[in-house]
């Protein structure tokens, strides 16, 4: 007893009074995230302000009026209206180095931010969570994931800033902006984006291709190439980054509450609430999916919900509530059986809420399961909603979608422009390996009973042998 | 005043009802959609444990002690009866007033691998009770020379609030604060109270708790560790870094966090080493003591409830067969089957001469139980009509199991192929009766009267008929025992019962008969 109630405990002061005692290392962290974000709150205000009408426009860091990379080149091969005379290529180039970066540091500075807290102002000196973390960074498979991920989601937020141009520019709106060049007769020629696109199309000939890394005859350089419509294929796949990663996130994150909910529910009131819910999941999974999808969206296309976002909306909550079923049938029977254990009774017998019950005592051990599922089926949408694109369905035109890139890039595929289809379809089996991978990591990671390495055996076994 | 309080935070008063269980029914799988056939887990079972007492339930694998326990903590609803718990039926209660009602009623299970959460700390598995029920309100007494009210964030009157100990004592004298005295379980010292006085008649007492409830659970949790015998370190430690036996400790410290008055032990020790079974129990004991705890102690290792328990009760198929006083029901069983049960430990002495009583054959269904008393199938004692009363063994034997062979036959399931097999007369898998009399009967000589009822029931089963088969066979080899429920007959001085018809004055009692077997 006596060194139980040895007091004063430092767990008896909050955190507010830690952190009055000792505010260095917390003013410190606070003062570089501060300049962090003061780097990049004009995009942050330009954003907020867009939502109440028009935008107001601050200088930002990484903004492309900043370190612009649309010039053209002098036949003497000097580069005019680049940053710093820079080639179009090493501007654009550094503007994407500079936002990893900015992200990059970022991410270590949360991370700093949480080694500040656990080193000066955490009441314990160890607590669950830091073995999570020490099984994570020893998780080389999923730290590959974390990092491809991390990079994909810095390309959606950051689209409009990494695309050598932007979508306004070369996709929506091409005959309303122009740019310079200097034609064969070495004069300065102004020319609509929409004109100059007509001639750096990618149409599968040599001499009808602008391909990976390559400048155009307008000096414009194409880090993925062009599009067979001659628009630039980065800035596409920047933006579509965005809407994949939406729709597929969202689907994912809808029909994984759903698929959980249910599993907890069915599995803990078993009975009549688990025979209604398989009596519906079965009834949704007899259905021929892509089919019953392609039926919904044609449906659904005049309303009113079919409009936001380019149809993104729609197309997430139609793939989350076909998809659930899925999900929650390879979750039950873990459900079914942890529902089973002791300590599920135990705290029914202090007169726990079955709600916390269900997730405190439940929900994590289904967790690992659920997450190994959907991130297989995030790639699933990834494709389905490409499939969609290409039937002439889903994603409006021309919002940018990576789907797309790959239909329209098909019939050249075995000819000089088979970048349009390739460099889409590799990165969305990166982004969809990675999810996965990452997946992984994060089970492994929040299962105490798993060593980092071995603990793959069982859960991704028995996940694997239904799914996949 | 001060008396008063100091006898309710060392001791209960023992002695006293605590719980009393009348015609407890729990039944599971009622209410089918097709056909109602419910398994009869706990079959009208009556007894009372007394405060600060630890009652055994010991029984075979299946006979329903775990369901009895699971029902008297309302883990399972029961069918029918009443649990009166400090005289409040609690199998009426529902919501708010049985959550509270748990509180006082905790359960240690049997697999400490299954009962604890992998994934929670054991400082948060032991810590959840405390937070479900939003412990603790602290309970204050004023003892005052003028009339007083209470006030002040989760404090309540002690003496008013039902199920709140007297945790802060303060005492008031001429119209100040001359003493405020705090309990240990609560986790509060002097300096974590400040109280303070407003107005006259009443005065208002005002009692402020410094410490966060957080900080209070906290070291609660750490002094329940102490008290299991784990370390306040263990906090963050995940179940799965001990052993069997420190598991099974923290489980009791769960069961200990709000300071329950009955604690259902389900076979606390039958999954643990030899060597830690002792600790356990021993530290059982210890916290019965120190804290007036009341346990029911259900096991099946015989030798564990003789060391534990006060009182056993025995249960055969869903029925408690005797209770009665330890000693005296190891000593000098009444029961029939508790004496079966006993025989059944081993005997440390190699060269000791002991009858054993081998039972035959298996405890019948559940679903479907003998109508009369429960242990007639496979009692070695059981009344024989009067002209059989001299038959030799082996062939009342084989007459009890050639009637066991056709209940269950009547019971087995009959598949739509099977059923369309009999109305065409073609072999099935029970068209056999022939065998099993040849199997049976065959190396015995029967007298006339008996092989006429033996062919006759023959004849029924033949006929598809083993309903008619087993009436004829009852009526002739039948007594009370196949046909009456026992009563419970109170059978020493110390108040044991025991469920048997051979307590009836016109039969033998069961302790006097030699079982036909051993003659």
């Amino acid at each position: 007893m006596p060194d139980v109630s040895s007091r004063p405990h430092r767990e008896d002061v909050s955190i507010r009074q830690r952190i009055a005692e000792n505010p260095g290392p917390a003013l410190g962290w606070l003062a570089g995230a501060l300049l962090l974000f003061a780097l990049e709150a004009g995009a942050v205000v330009h954003f907020v302000t867009g939502l109440f009408g028009s935008p107001v426009e601050l200088p930002t860091l990484l903004s492309r009026e900043l370190i612009p990379n649309n010039g053209y080149q002098t036949p003497s091969g000097a580069w005019q209206e680049t940053f710093l005379g820079l080639p179009a290529a090493y501007a654009w180039a550094l503007r994407v180095v500079l936002v990893y970066a900015y992200s990059f540091v970022w991410m270590y500075w949360l991370w700093r931010g949480y080694l500040v807290f656990r080193e000066n102002y955490r009441y314990a000196d160890w607590t669950p969570r830091d073995d999570m973390i020490d099984r994570l960074r020893g998780h080389r498979w999923g730290q590959f994931g974390a990092i491809i991920v991390f990079a994909f989601v810095v390309m959606a937020l950051f689209a409009p800033a990494l695309g050598p141009t932007t979508v306004e520019r070369t996709i929506s709106n091409p005959y309303s902006h122009s740019i310079e060049y200097y034609n064969d007769q070495g004069q300065l020629e102004n020319i609509t984006v929409g004109s100059a696109n007509l001639d750096s199309r990618s149409q599968g000939t040599p001499q009808q291709n602008v391909g990976p890394m390559q400048y155009d005859q307008f000096g414009r350089f194409h880090p993925f190439g062009t599009l067979p419509s001659g628009k630039d294929m980065f800035t596409f796949m920047a933006s579509g980054a965005r809407i994949s990663l939406f729709i597929g996130l969202s689907a994912i994150i809808v029909s994984g509450l759903i698929a959980a909910a249910f599993a907890l529910l069915t599995a803990y009131y078993k009975g009549l609430v688990d025979l209604g819910v398989v009596i519906v999941g079965d009834s949704i999974m007899s259905l021929p999916r892509l089919l019953f999808v392609i039926l919904l969206t044609v449906v659904l296309s005049g309303t009113w919900i079919a409009e936001i976002y380019s149809g993104a909306v729609i197309l997430a909550l139609i793939f989350a509530g076909t998809g659930w079923p899925f999900l929650w049938r390879s979750v039950r029977g873990p459900a079914m059986q942890v529902s089973e254990q002791e300590w599920i009774d135990a705290a029914k017998s202090f007169g726990q809420k079955p709600r916390v019950t269900m997730r405190k005592h439940m929900a994590p051990y289904i967790l690992g399961y659920l997450l190994v599922y959907a991130s297989m089926s995030l790639g699933g949408i990834v494709i389905a909603v490409a499939g969609l694109s290409f039937l002439g369905l889903g994603i409006n035109p021309p919002t940018p979608e990576w789907g797309r890139a790959v239909d329209i890039g098909q019939s050249y595929v075995t000819t000089a422009s088979w970048h349009i289809s390739f460099i889409p379809g590799v990165m969305i089996v990166l982004v969809v390996t990675a999810f996965n991978a990452l997946g992984d990591g994060i089970r492994d990671a929040i299962d105490p009973q798993s060593e980092t390495g071995e603990g793959e055996g069982n859960e991704a076994a028995a996940a694997t042998g239904g799914g996949a | 005043m001060s008396e008063q309080i100091q006898q309710e935070s060392v001791s209960v008063a023992t002695g006293e009802t605590l719980v009393e269980v009348n015609q407890l029914r729990t039944y599971y799988g009622e209410g089918g959609i097709i056909e109602s056939n419910p398994v009869k887990a706990v079959d009208g079972v009556d007894f009372e444990i007394k405060r600060g007492e630890t009652l055994g339930l010991v029984g075979e694998s299946g006979c329903g002690k775990t369901t009895l326990g699971r029902t008297l903590i309302q883990l399972e609803d029961a069918t029918s009866g009443e649990v009166l718990f400090d005289g409040t039926d609690v199998t009426e209660l529902s919501g708010t007033e049985l959550k509270d009602w748990r509180r006082n009623s905790q359960m240690v299970f049997q697999d400490p691998e299954s009962s604890l959460n992998d994934r929670m700390t054991v400082g948060e598995i032991i810590r959840e009770p405390l937070d479900v029920h939003d412990w603790p309100t602290i309970g204050v007494v004023v003892d005052a020379d003028v009339a007083t009210t209470i006030e002040g964030n989760g404090v309540a009157d002690a003496r008013t609030t039902e199920g709140v100990r007297s945790d802060v004592t303060v005492t008031v004298r001429g119209g100040s604060v001359t003493d405020v005295e705090t309990r240990d379980e609560m986790q509060l010292e002097r300096d974590d109270v400040e109280v303070e006085l407003r107005g006259d008649d009443p005065t208002t007492v005002r009692v402020k708790v410094t410490r966060s409830r957080d900080q209070i659970r906290r070291a609660r949790v750490r002094e329940l560790l102490d008290t299991v015998g784990l370390r306040p370190e263990h906090y963050y430690r995940y179940p799965h870094q001990f052993s069997g036996g420190q598991r099974q400790r923290v489980g009791i410290a769960r069961a200990l966090a709000l300071e329950p008055e009955f604690v259902v032990l389900d076979e606390p020790v039958s999954a643990l080493d030899v060597s830690v079974q002792a600790q356990i129990l021993n530290l059982l004991e210890d916290l019965q003591d120190e804290f007036g705890l009341t346990y029911l102690f259900i096991a099946h290792d015989l030798s564990v409830v003789r060391h534990i328990c006060d009182r056993v009760a025995v249960m055969y198929l869903g029925n408690v067969m005797e209770l009665g006083e330890t000693e005296e029901l190891f000593a000098n069983p009444k029961n029939p089957y508790t004496h079966a049960l006993l025989s059944a430990i081993p005997e440390p002495d190699p060269t000791a001469d002991r009858e054993r009583v081998t039972l035959r054959g298996t405890p019948p269904s559940p679903r479907d139980p003998p109508t009369g008393c429960p242990f007639t199938t496979r009692c070695p004692m059981k009344i024989r009509p009067d002209k059989y009363q001299n038959m030799d063994a082996d062939t009342w034997v084989a007459i009890e199991v050639f009637r066991e062979v056709l209940r269950e036959r009547e019971r087995a399931e009959k598949s739509l192929t099977e059923q369309a097999k009999e109305l065409l007369g073609m072999e099935t898998r029970f068209s056999d009766i022939d065998e099993i009399k040849r199997e049976l009967f065959g190396d015995i000589d029967l007298s006339r009267e008996v092989e006429e009822h033996v062919d006759r029931a023959a004849e029924h089963v033949a006929d598809n008929d083993e309903q008619g088969a087993r009436r004829v066979l009852r009526e002739e080899f039948g007594s009370i025992c196949d046909d009456e429920r026992p009563d419970d007959y109170v059978v020493s001085d110390t108040g044991r019962v025991s469920h048997c018809h051979r307590h009836m004055d016109e039969y033998t009692e069961p302790d006097e008969f030699v079982p036909y077997t051993e003659r």
